[in-house]
């Protein structure tokens, strides 16, 4: 049961779209990827026409070998034509490795450049994406499916031009030669033509079933990789490896079936060569009886109408690619497609003028989904450099607030105005810049720890980088690490408690300087002594900024100048903590529950 | 064959030749095509789907290897990585299997059929057609050589790429919230950038040899055309033997025309074999001995660490000298600094770190000849920081056991004091958590933990700082419920706040990996040592909240 459910939450969006994009739609997205490689293009396709020209030749010479010497017995003039023969093989073995290489050089650009696109689209995408979308399954988009384009690009696109000039060029070699044992040849055309057409409808049904799949597995792996503690602490292995191994299984049977169609075609186009093969030497057998054909020519044919199907034949494995790059593409186009809801709509710029960091909230509401309200008619104003307190037990909203304050959702109904400008109206960047966040969940790169601490922006200096670090006490532990700021921090900090992380971020906050500092309940797990620095070093953090901060701890709570009590999603009381404690209301509830477990221990 | 009955039909050309005759030719040629479409068929169908099964099987095999490898290996990797491993590797290892393999029997069969039926026709036209292919074993061992290194490159890139891409969503708030935006694009570009590089070296590589294997083998036809049209004039051969021998010798180029394909596939599945490999031959640190007893089925709740020493790898050590035993039933507070030691302390009794045999014994017995089935069925831990699941919150809560009923998650769920917040829900139980569970409020994700460790009625429970998120009044509320379903368990307990382990039958104070202090609440208080200083400092600050 567990897991069968999430899968079909993950996917079911997903499958309604696949099936209304058409092919001839992407297919000039995709192109269009192609376009500021245009001269190259052109290039390849003068070395595609040299290319198609010397393989011509090597039929047409072998049939005047035939002809004009060895059938005769005159051996004068062999040695040119040998000759020939050579210098087309170079010209061949010369345009071949030009066409190849400077094609698959191409095919790299462009999905550079796609997954860059990709890549920079995620970065534009805002946090209610990330929340719907697992990780694993946006790293299937851009490095899996991306990947499945390589092979579209460097042997897709281009070559099949180059097949088809190979096709026609044959076909036009055949037609001068004798046009009626031409027409014959080419009279399995038509089966080939519905082969095809039939072999499509099946198979595009398969690879996107086989893609799907794939993207399950890899989603659940990511997951249970990065879940790998938990799933031991509870004895999983089994069930895990159990939904793992239903997925994998899927997976199998889906490119099962995708195998009897890939199976089938293939040795279907080479038959049809065969019978090809076949016509010639009857009906061309025929002809050369009747004196109206050369032995040569016959010859010459037979390995025209090889070189004819080979093409063909590479065609229809370009098929194979050109589905999985449909399918692919389908789901890229589909990521880039997505639109932030969140977008920097900024009507007035104001880079020149620092904030002042006023903020104000004006009946704000807000719900995650739907009209499920967390945040009820919020109004409260924060002057410039002042310090306010969100209080309330755990889900009143105080986590949505700040959320919103960082633009990280839209609100539904009122207006957040900092500086008296609506933060709708506000660039993003600027925004965001002038706001630094200590979350509940710390990030950590797995980079240096000065590179945590300067998150890499060049406006922060190594000297700046150290002297935040001494304010927020983290030096101390930094100095007795192995490489000091340079020491690695593992994937998602491991390797560094829980204190030291938040240090880090708090480091993190000072050094990026903001006129508004935000605390989402981050003094709450450190141990006494530790605590005590950071209360050091909150003062330090708070100077001269407009702060908003989550704590439980009243002691942090009542150096504030204001504190805004928060109740299912409203503000029931805001003040200072000793007019508030005045009131006797939700506040003085709180309090009391903290002193009197600190009235039991004094009992004791 | 066909070719056998065609020489005869071209060896008299200028005769009459009945047209049956030809008819009958030209239908064995289908014929025998038919018989050969059949076959490849059969081929095909045979040998992709034992590569798919073999993808399968892999891909199942990496999977229970990584659930065998402890914590301490995982602090070493990085998930992009094995991710990489997982996809883009094993994906290149099935094309060995499938096309690789394919090709390779084409190759072998046609190879062998055609220099057979040659060295038939004309012995010395056959090995002067030959002589390019020696040139052709020794380019294809170059070839191999460099691409395998080619290959570990470009994999390695990739995976330092797919790191990154991994890491930025995973932090997409930090990205967000610092507008690190523009600079992950940057750094991503380099990598991105970089990745192609190495693919050019491979390209400039593969786009020489390719045509290659088909220039030297179409000598061989050139030297055939003039020798073979000699032979033919001093009537050593017929002209239908040299037609014969032409077709024959295309026979021989176009599987050599795959062989770069092949070789191409070949070492590129061998880097990748390689980087898979290395994580099946990592050892797991942690796993059920000989020294097992298997006839433990469960546990009563017992602790004790008997002189017990631990560090990771690099590093100091991180707990020293370590003698504890916890009762039974008992609740067990530890208390200590950040870095002390606390929840490598606690991480050892359900072996999620390997501790040295002979220190850790749970009813007297090492750890390590409990099964650990049995071992970790039995403890409940809740850490600081939980991992909650892409999934509904019933699937979430009901993780650890097998047959979940509503009336046992909603038991739990209350007593974490997370019910109520449940039926606020619009979707209650049935709620979709995103990733990680991030679309809930950190203290709800800790008291979901929290149910779910509950749920599976464990003999020992572990709460690693688990309040953390959860405020005062929650916290009080939870402790009251869980001091009724603890009592015949043994509950240890990790907290910074005195309030939430005073209450504790015993109180373990760790410094820098050692324990300094144990008692209870008073005689701690009497001792006046580091828990009697933490103390006072949180008096302290709730008599300066009382001005």
């Amino acid at each position: 049961m567990f897991g069968m459910g999430g899968a079909l939450h993950e996917y079911s969006d997903e499958e309604q779209e696949l099936g209304k994009v058409y092919d001839r739609v992407l297919m000039k997205r995709l192109l269009a990827y192609l376009k500021p490689y245009r001269v190259q293009m052109v290039i390849i396709g003068l070395l595609i026409v040299g290319n198609t020209l010397s393989r011509l030749a090597g039929p047409f010479l072998m049939q005047i070998a035939i002809d004009r010497h060895i059938m005769p017995g005159v051996l004068e003039g062999l040695g040119t034509i040998a000759i020939f023969m050579v210098l087309g093989l170079v010209s061949e073995f010369v345009f071949s490795y030009f066409e190849e290489y400077r094609m698959q050089m191409i095919g790299q650009h462009v999905m550079r450049d796609l997954r860059q696109s990709l890549f920079s689209h995620l970065q534009r995408l805002d946090v209610q994406f990330f929340d719907k979308n697992p990780v694993g399954r946006l790293m299937t988009r851009v490095m899996g499916d991306v990947q499945v384009l390589n092979e579209l690009f460097t042997s897709g696109v281009i070559t099949i031009f180059a097949n088809l000039l190979n096709i026609l060029g044959i076909m036009v070699a055949m037609l001068l030669y004798n046009w009626k044992l031409a027409v014959a040849t080419f009279t399995v055309m038509p089966i080939i033509f519905g082969a095809t057409l039939i072999y499509q409808i099946y198979s595009r049904r398969a690879f996107r079933e086989q893609r799907k799949q794939l993207a399950r597995i890899n989603a659940f792996l990511q997951e249970n990789i990065v879940g790998m503690t938990t799933m031991k602490l509870f004895a999983q292995e089994q069930q895990s490896y159990l939904r793992f191994n239903e997925r994998n299984r899927k997976y199998l049977s889906a490119n099962l079936r995708s195998i009897f169609y890939f199976s089938i075609f293939h040795p279907l186009i080479e038959v049809m060569a065969s019978l090809a093969t076949a016509v010639i030497i009857w009906y061309g057998g025929g002809q050369i009886v009747q004196g109206a054909l050369t032995f040569g020519v016959l010859v010459a044919f037979i390995r025209y109408a090889e070189r004819f199907f080979w093409p063909i034949r590479e065609l229809s494995e370009k098929y194979t690619i050109f589905q999985n790059a449909m399918a692919s593409s389908e789901r890229i186009f589909q990521l880039l497609d997505t639109q932030p809801s969140i977008a920097s709509t900024a009507r007035k710029s104001r880079k020149s003028k620092a904030l002042k960091g006023e903020i104000e909230f004006r009946n704000v509401w807000f719900a995650y989904n739907d009209d499920d309200y967390v945040l009820r008619d919020v109004s409260f104003t924060v002057k410039p450099g002042e310090k306010v307190a969100l209080v309330g037990h755990t889900g009143a909203g105080k986590t949505s607030i700040i959320n919103l304050l960082c633009r990280f959702y839209e609100i539904n109904k009122g207006q957040i105005l900092i500086d008296g400008m609506d933060i709708r109206e506000m660039e993003l960047e600027e925004l965001r810049e002038a706001i630094s966040i200590v979350q509940q969940n710390i990030f950590l790169f797995s980079d240096s720890i000065e590179r945590n601490i300067s998150l890499g922006k060049p406006s922060v200096s190594s000297e700046q980088v150290k002297q935040a670090s001494k304010d927020v006490h983290l030096d101390r532990f930094v100095q007795k690490m192995p490489d000091i700021y340079g020491t690695v921090v593992k994937e998602d900090g491991g390797g560094l408690s829980v204190g030291q992380k938040q240090l880090v971020a708090f480091a993190r906050a000072l050094a990026s300087d903001p006129s508004i500092l935000i605390l989402d309940e981050a003094t709450s797990s450190v141990d006494t002594e530790t605590e005590l620095l950071i209360e050091d070093a909150l003062s330090r953090l708070m100077e001269n900024r407009t702060s908003v901060v989550i704590a439980h701890r009243l002691s942090t709570i009542q150096n504030a100048d204001n504190i805004i009590v928060m109740h299912r999603g409203e503000i029931r009381e805001i003040g200072t903590h000793n007019e508030l404690l005045k009131q006797g209301g939700i506040y003085y509830r709180l309090y009391q529950l903290q002193y009197k477990a600190q009235e039991r221990k004094e009992n004791l | 064959m066909v070719f056998d009955e065609l020489e005869t039909a071209f060896k008299d050309p200028g005769q009459t030749v009945a047209s049956s005759r030809l008819f009958f030719y030209a239908l064995s040629i289908f014929g025998v095509a038919l018989i050969g479409g059949v076959t490849r068929f059969g081929q095909r169908r045979i040998i992709h789907g034992v590569a798919r099964q073999m993808e399968y099987h892999l891909r199942a095999d990496f999977f229970i290897h990584l659930q065998k490898l402890s914590a301490a290996y995982y602090d070493n990797v990085r998930t992009g990585d094995l991710m990489t491993r997982a996809t883009s590797d094993l994906n290149a290892i099935r094309m060995v299997l499938s096309s690789a393999v394919m090709y390779t029997a084409d190759a072998i069969i046609f190879f062998g059929f055609a220099l057979v039926i040659m060295l038939h026709i004309d012995t010395s036209l056959t090995l002067v057609a030959l002589l390019p292919y020696p040139i052709l074993a020794i380019l294809i061992r170059q070839l191999g050589r460099r691409l395998h290194v080619h290959y570990e490159g470009i994999q390695e890139a990739f995976s330092v790429m797919n790191t990154k891409v991994q890491e930025n969503l995973s932090g997409v708030r930090v990205v967000k919230a610092y507008t690190l935006e523009a600079s992950e694009i940057g750094h991503f570009r380099e990598l991105n950038q970089e990745f192609v590089g190495r693919n050019h070296q491979q390209i400039r590589l593969m786009t020489f040899f390719f045509p290659l294997f088909r220039f030297l083998p179409g000598i061989g036809g050139v030297v055939l055309i003039w020798m073979g049209g000699l032979h033919v004039i001093q009537e050593k051969i017929t002209l239908g033997d040299f037609v014969a021998f032409n077709a024959y010798l295309m026979m021989l180029v176009r599987p050599m025309i795959t062989l770069g394909f092949i070789v191409n596939t070949f070492e590129r599945g061998a880097a990748s074999m390689g980087r898979i490999n290395a994580i099946l031959n990592e050892n797991p640190e942690i796993y059920d001995g000989d020294s097992v007893k298997w006839n433990i089925k469960s546990i009563e709740g017992e602790i004790e660490f008997k002189n017990l020493n631990f560090d990771y790898p690099e590093g100091q050590p991180v707990l020293k000298n370590i003698n504890l035993k916890i009762e039974r039933g008992s609740t067990v507070a530890i208390v200590g600094g950040t870095g002390s030691g606390k929840s490598t302390l606690v991480n050892l009794i359900p072996r999620i770190r390997q501790a040295e045999r002979g220190t850790v014994f749970v009813d007297g017995v090492d750890i390590q000849d409990i099964p650990l089935n049995v071992l970790r069925s039995n403890i409940g831990v809740v850490e600081q920081e939980p991992f909650l699941f892409s999934d509904y919150l019933r699937n979430n809560i009901a993780y650890g056991i097998e047959t979940p009923n509503d009336k046992e998650i909603k038991a739990a769920a209350h007593t974490a004091d997370l019910l109520s917040q449940i039926e606020e829900f619009p979707e209650g139980l049935e709620t979709f958590l995103g990733e990680r569970g991030m679309t809930i409020s950190g203290g709800q994700r800790q008291r979901s933990a929290l149910a779910r460790a509950i749920l599976i009625k464990p003999k020992i429970l572990i709460l690693d700082d688990a309040f953390a998120s959860v405020d005062t009044q929650t916290e009080d509320t939870i402790l009251n419920r869980l001091a009724d379903i603890m009592k015949d368990r043994t509950t240890i307990l990790i907290s910074h706040r005195i309030s939430t382990v005073k209450a504790a039958d015993h109180i373990i104070v760790l410094d820098e990996g050692s324990i300094v202090e144990t008692g209870t609440h008073e005689q701690l208080l009497e001792q006046n040592g580091i828990y009697a200083g933490i103390y006072e400092t949180q008096l302290l600050q709730e008599e300066l909240e009382e001005l």
